[in-house]
């Protein structure tokens, strides 16, 4: 979700390029290809606007390219390009470009309210107006608008999302720990942590700076005490973030710090450090996403290998009401409402949001596809099929990680790292939802 | 007036149009795009009762204390460099870090004063193991950490403001102090403080302003307000509700409480000058 540095090197874009062209042609080839009749294909200039595209040779910016030019290849008239803004910057950005009338025709926006002002700017849809795809693809409602009208979105879910633990098997290994074994128990994880740390080895990821890893395990033990409705009733207020089950979901990741599980160097640590120091083997176990960054992709291309890692998903604690693993679309995609070329952009996002486009995604950045005819078999490594294992035998939950209001979760991401190192859980969570209803 | 006319509706359309929108804003609810509502003093009652607005007015305050380091150590050394024959090069070498952008600086010392980072790993080298801290990671350490960054990287600009006043000075009155017996710390408390004090006025005032107005890309590049919201500034929580949150409703209202105490400064230090009787800074 969060951009890459760029590391453009023009040998190695070339060799991306000619990859992405073979790819595209071979998907052509077995998925068949979108075409359009000549009378109403689509045509002209679309820009696509988000904080994914600033480099198109990773991550997902090589994903999007990808599927721009096949998509391009198929609609000779159009031309899509890119417009990227730093994530921190997004909602002001794209809220200044609306007002300029520069927005970009294509918007991408992260999945619930974290980008909601931006939802004024965008055509209101529903998902009945993009025909098969309703019923094609899950996750539509992290696009609502207004809880009120659940039928009424701001554009089209696209991928699959969810939070996931990794664990470095040789270090388990290293510790005396059986590899192929998971740990799916609070016990059983605290026995595999205290084993790392009597090795010498640091159990648990954690990054001060951002906090990213510990708002992703956080993630991933909410759905141990709330299900898919009563998420959903968090983020329409109806359940308040000060309410015990909150505070429950929290304690283990404060927990993991008490016990002493964090790298010592947390607070000097973003979480694109500890994917690093994971894939070094400095630490054995990190929260991360199933599609984008710190995720099975990176550590697939990495000296880590595909053989080299596990996943598990959060081991249920003593106290756990419920079971499940989030999982949601990983972006939305609207159209601008002053697009001058809305069905040309709406052509796009139908694009990316097909077989075709899916696929391309999948094989270019290891996003998930949130649609079941997409075969990842065929596209992903043991990894990700690890990850689908998880999703299959806990169950999906079809909502977006914890379901905070932007200033909320502004407030989670600058105060979480410290309010565990404080132990003053309870405050934190009094001062979040402050900033909720705010 | 004709002739000012000009400037007077520039600084009308670029300096006072946007303060008065500011002012309108902070009583508004705003995100940037549906039209701001107004909500009378609402998010200045928030403003009252949000801790995290507490905390960025306190850290703004002992921040403000660093002004004693920040003008007296160029001071110092402005003094001591005074006459000699290598002036021009130290000044020279003091000034190259005010050439450099904050947001640089700042993460240039947030890898240099990292719990791993070389000055930790320097001292552990030394064996001084005590003295090694969580620099910028701890409530304790991080303000007086940040006083300490800034002060490396405004020392030049104090120095050469310092030895331009210095150059003013005429030397009869050092040399008269001299043949009435007077030690070095004499002069510096009797010759060079008064002879400077506009130097050190105005050097104040730019300082102190300088913490409620511009010392967002130093909190940046080197806390990004924490550790939780230990260092977060009045600026970079302007920041934090407007750009990352969108809130600009709210970040108009504490933008406004920076523009207050700015405005209150300026008219202590008017109000100085008129005691004092002088048109002197």
């Amino acid at each position: 979700m969060f951009h890459r540095t760029p590391s453009g090197v023009s040998a190695a874009r070339r060799a991306r390029t000619l990859t992405a062209l073979s790819l595209s042609a071979l998907l052509a080839g077995t998925v068949g290809m979108s075409t359009v009749s000549a009378q109403d294909a689509p045509s002209g200039d679309i820009s696509f606007f988000g904080w994914d595209v600033a480099d198109l040779t990773s991550g997902l910016g090589l994903g999007f390219q990808t599927a721009a030019m096949s998509f391009t290849a198929q609609n000779p008239g159009v031309n899509v390009t890119f417009d990227a803004v730093p994530f921190a910057d997004f909602v002001s950005a794209a809220t200044s470009r609306a007002r300029a009338g520069t927005l970009g025709d294509v918007v991408e926006m992260l999945p619930g309210l974290n980008h909601a002002p931006v939802f004024a700017a965008l055509e209101a849809t529903t998902p009945a107006d993009w025909g098969d795809l309703a019923t094609e693809l899950s996750g539509w409602g992290g696009g609502v608008i207004d809880p009120a009208d659940p039928n009424t979105v701001a554009g089209v879910p696209i991928g699959g999302q969810g939070v996931i633990w990794y664990y470095n098997k040789a270090l388990f290994e290293q510790a005396g720990l059986d590899p192929e074994a998971a740990p799916g128990t609070w016990a059983e994880f605290t026995a595999a942590a205290d084993a790392l740390k009597a090795a010498g080895i640091t159990p648990v990821a954690a990054s001060g700076v951002d906090s990213f890893l510990a708002w992703w395990a956080w993630s991933s033990f909410s759905p141990q005490y709330f299900t898919a409705d009563e998420v959903l009733q968090v983020r329409s207020g109806e359940i308040p973030l000060d309410d015990p089950r909150v505070l429950a979901s929290l304690q283990p990741v404060a927990d993991m710090f008490a016990a002493g599980y964090w790298n010592s160097d947390y607070a000097d640590k973003s979480f694109t450090d500890m994917e690093s120091a994971f894939i070094n083997g400095q630490v054995a176990m990190i929260p991360g996403v199933i599609t984008s960054i710190v995720n099975w992709k990176a550590w697939d291309g990495s000296a880590l290998g595909p053989e080299g890692y596990g996943v598990f998903g959060a081991p249920k604690r003593d106290d756990a009401t419920s079971d499940g693993q989030f999982f949601n679309p990983t972006l939305i995609y609207g159209v601008n409402a002053a697009s001058e070329n809305p069905e040309t952009a709406k052509a796009f996002i139908r694009f990316l949001a097909g077989v075709e486009g899916q696929s391309i995604l999948l094989a270019q950045s290891g996003q998930f596809p949130n649609r079941a005819d997409v075969d990842l078999a065929t596209y992903a490594s043991p990894g990700a099929q690890a990850i689908q294992g998880v999703i299959d035998s806990r169950g999906a939950s079809d909502v977006i990680q914890n379901q905070f209001s932007a200033a909320a979760q502004g407030e989670a991401f600058q105060k979480l790292t410290q309010a565990i190192v404080s132990g003053d859980l309870a405050t934190f969570l009094g001062d979040l939802q402050a900033q909720q209803g705010s | 007036m004709l002739f000012v006319a000009p400037l007077v509706v520039l600084l009308l359309i670029f300096v006072y149009a946007p303060i008065g929108r500011l002012v309108y804003y902070a009583f508004t609810t705003y995100d940037g795009l549906k039209p701001p509502q107004w909500v009378g003093l609402d998010n200045f009652a928030f403003l009252a009762s949000w801790p995290d607005f507490r905390r960025a007015i306190g850290n703004t305050v002992v921040l403000t204390l660093g002004v004693i380091v920040w003008v007296g150590l160029p001071f110092l050394l402005a003094v001591i460099i005074h006459g000699r024959r290598s002036a021009n090069l130290v000044r020279a070498i003091l000034f190259l870090p005010a050439l450099l952008p904050a947001l640089i600086v700042g993460r240039a010392f947030r890898l240099v004063l990292a719990e791993q980072g070389p000055i930790n790993e320097a001292l552990r080298g030394l064996g001084l193991d005590l003295l090694a801290q969580p620099w910028l990671a701890s409530e304790t350490w991080v303000l007086p950490t940040i006083i300490t960054v800034i002060a490396w990287a405004t020392m030049g600009t104090g120095v050469l403001l310092y030895s331009a006043g210095l150059a003013s000075l005429s030397s009869d009155y050092v040399e008269a102090a001299l043949v009435d017996g007077a030690r070095w710390r004499q002069l510096v408390w009797h010759i060079y403080r008064p002879a400077l004090g506009p130097v050190t006025r105005f050097w104040l005032l730019l300082l102190t302003i300088g913490t409620v107005t511009s010392f967002f890309p130093w909190i940046l590049g080197l806390t990004q307000g924490g550790p939780g919201t230990a260092s977060v500034t009045l600026d970079y929580q302007v920041y934090r509700s407007g750009v990352q949150t969108s809130r600009l409703g709210l970040a108009s209202a504490i933008a406004l409480v920076g523009v207050l105490v700015v405005a209150v400064l300026l008219v202590v230090q008017l109000v100085m000058r008129r005691v004092r009787g002088s048109d002197e800074w």
